[in-house]
């Protein structure tokens, strides 16, 4: 990992660290989602948990990845920091990776605080793995969007409406695929989402590096 | 040349802040950009960073376009607004805009630091730094990886006598090291090489 990568996701780990209302905001929203998750699956006669449970996170991921879009590209923007990484000789397509990479690790830690939740409060244990997989596999393809909308969003006015449109719009296509797996668990879906996550992750950067590009 | 603009025009959409401007600043020389408020001066050093690209016409850096991260590597530009993370220490602020110019610590900036005052600012959190020690780190974060151009928009606003003291004396002492330095100004704060004036999109060369 270049100095350039590791400084810039190192400045943002620091950032959200005393930034809590942000970070400290995204986490009660996963906790409360889920609990609410939870206690509906533990309460409800559902005999296959799994479909539901799928449903609900993917949403609950949704969401988060709206969250994880403000704390990347367009904050630089909004801080009017962005220039600084713009008059430095960085590399546009470095920026974005080390914004994604950030993005992905924060969007993982989520769905994770998520998913645990969501187990603890309904008790429910088969299948559980599967999802868990399924959800981090998804979360690497939520998190180029989240980046990418992020960064085009640096030009729109109207971002508030815009940007989590842009999110919805372009997450259908992986939640749609992430529900479809949820009906035949098997791991192989949860390794097709990953690919896919990765191949559009990479698409994501090269679109960045013209989005970024003065 | 270090620094040159070739017939450049900038429009944001409505008629043109930049009419045809041809400049040439070279290594060991300094010049000055005066004009009136909303004049351009600001865009004509947007486009020699390379944060905005002309609308027609082109800048180059030591003969490369101004927005390739090789001509970046060359250049420290000094906006009006500095561009430093409120939530950061002044020294966190240094060490991320120096990895981003793949300098790994501060020591090539420790005179500097220590010329303006900002030792026993350096744990201090950005946010709560008046605007005046804002620019001073920011005047550091410009030369973070002694850059041979230097772009300065107004360097002089925000400093009290003694930063101002400094940093003439400092840009008289980098120009005649081989450096060359561009600066915006409302007036003359310094008797520079040269003196260019934009009026009306066009930039000529001052009456002395």
């Amino acid at each position: 990992m270049s100095l350039q990568v590791r400084r810039i996701i190192w400045k943002d780990i620091k950032l959200e660290v005393r930034n809590l209302p942000e970070m400290g905001g995204a986490v009660i929203f996963a906790v409360a989602s889920s609990s609410l998750l939870g206690f509906s699956l533990s309460r409800l006669p559902v005999r296959d948990p799994l479909p539901m449970a799928g449903t609900g996170l993917m949403l609950i991921a949704l969401f988060l990845s709206v969250f994880t879009s403000v704390m990347t590209v367009v904050r630089e923007e909004d801080l009017g920091t962005l220039d600084g990484v713009r008059m430095s000789p960085v590399d546009p397509v470095t920026f974005f990776s080390a914004k994604l990479l950030m993005s992905l690790s924060l969007l993982e830690v989520l769905l994770l605080v998520s998913f645990i939740t969501t187990v603890a409060l309904s008790g429910w244990v088969e299948g559980a793995p599967y999802l868990l997989a399924l959800l981090s596999s998804s979360g690497i393809y939520l998190a180029s969007i989240s980046s990418l909308s992020s960064a085009i969003s640096v030009y729109l006015r109207a971002r508030g409406v815009l940007l989590p449109t842009m999110i919805l719009v372009l997450s259908l296509p992986v939640i749609q695929e992430a529900l479809s797996f949820l009906s035949s668990p098997d791991y192989s879906g949860a390794l097709i989402l990953a690919l896919s996550g990765v191949a559009f992750s990479l698409l994501a950067s090269w679109l960045a590096g013209y989005v970024l590009e003065v | 040349m270090l620094l040159e603009f070739r017939d450049v025009w900038k429009s944001f959409g409505g008629g043109y802040i930049l009419k045809g401007v041809n400049l040439a600043v070279d290594r060991g020389e300094m010049a000055a950009v005066v004009g009136s408020n909303g004049s351009g001066k600001t865009t004509l050093l947007r486009l020699a960073s390379g944060l905005v690209a002309p609308s027609r016409g082109r800048v180059l850096i030591d003969g490369v376009d101004a927005r390739t991260t090789a001509a970046k590597a060359l250049l420290g530009y000094l906006p009006h607004h500095p561009p430093l993370y409120g939530d950061l220490t002044v020294r966190e602020n240094l060490l991320y805009y120096a990895g981003l110019y793949g300098q790994v610590d501060l020591d090539g900036v420790a005179p500097v630091v220590e010329d303006l005052g900002l030792s026993p600012m350096m744990d201090r959190r950005v946010a709560e730094l008046s605007y005046g020690w804002r620019k001073r780190v920011d005047l550091v974060r410009t030369l973070i990886h002694d850059p041979p151009l230097l772009l300065l928009d107004e360097p002089f606003s925000g400093l009290d006598d003694r930063g101002r003291g400094w940093l003439s004396g400092f840009l008289a002492r980098e120009v005649s090291s081989g450096k060359a330095v561009v600066m915006t100004s409302p007036r003359r704060d310094l008797p520079p090489d040269r003196v260019y004036e934009i009026r009306e999109g066009s930039l000529i060369v001052a009456p002395s």
